[in-house]
């Protein structure tokens, strides 16, 4: 079972975890009061993970409840934790940096709605 | 759904004569689908929006010219029964908007006409469709 900070945030629908972009910032020597064609490596993106997926509940409440059991995650001064995902790979020092979810909520057989929480390695 | 020979079919109060059969049909307008982590099959699916379509076909078509139109509302009634000798009648009663009206103009046969509703819940959560014993 996926957690954050041994939460398991996101256990009431599926969801899937991606990693974005790995590698340097590059930026063009042309822009940096330079010239030519150049180019120079300012260091290493942070490492961002984003978990994608749906929240499910029976009741409004319910569903009100796994979001906040989310976003009380948002935190004004971060504190790190561990990001573990259905595997049991686990990502250490992350943050919770966003989260996003569908403009509407789906009222069928039960409530849910589709979300992006995106966590980094700050 | 479908009915054969309903009997007493009214849209909006008005009596709908030499109905041939009602066909209630009910399909998906959004369809949620979710994958996980943990394999290739989809782990849910929910319909949080659907869409419950009725058509009435009348035959021979009625010549009169103040038939139902479309954008009209109104509640459609009619008794369903198993068969002619009608034992075990229901009623089925529903709130709908018509949208569309066609003929069918095959010169040797008695002409069809074919009214298309979609039928509306009172607050989003009721069926459309209300179904009693009589």
């Amino acid at each position: 079972m996926s957690s954050f900070k041994t939460l398991p945030l996101f256990s009431s629908g599926p969801h899937r975890f991606a990693t974005l972009r790995q590698g340097h910032l590059v930026t063009p020597d042309f822009f940096n009061s330079g010239f030519g064609g150049g180019s120079t490596p300012q260091g290493l993106y942070d490492l961002t993970i984003t978990v994608t997926g749906r929240l499910i509940a029976q009741t409004e409440p319910g569903l009100r409840a796994l979001r906040d059991a989310i976003t009380n995650q948002l935190e004004e001064v971060p504190t790190l934790g561990s990001l573990i995902d259905e595997h049991g790979h686990e990502y250490e020092d992350m943050n919770l940096v966003g989260y996003q979810e569908d403009p509407a909520i789906d009222r069928g057989r039960v409530r849910s709605v589709r979300y992006v929480a995106t966590f980094m390695r700050t | 759904m479908l009915t054969l020979t309903p009997t007493s079919v009214t849209f909006a109060t008005k009596p709908l004569s030499d109905i041939a059969r009602i066909a209630i049909d009910r399909r998906a307008i959004k369809l949620t689908i979710e994958w996980s982590d943990l394999g290739r099959h989809a782990t849910f699916a929910d319909v949080p929006e659907q869409e419950v379509r009725v058509r009435i076909e009348q035959t021979p078509a009625p010549t009169d010219l103040k038939g139902p139109r479309p954008g009209d509302l109104g509640e459609l009634i009619f008794l369903a029964a198993p068969n002619r000798g009608g034992v075990q009648r229901t009623r089925v009663t529903l709130l709908a908007v018509v949208t569309s009206i066609k003929h069918d103009l095959d010169p040797t046969g008695p002409g069809k006409r074919t009214l298309e509703l979609i039928a509306l819940s009172t607050n989003g959560t009721t069926d459309p469709v209300q179904v009693e014993e009589e």
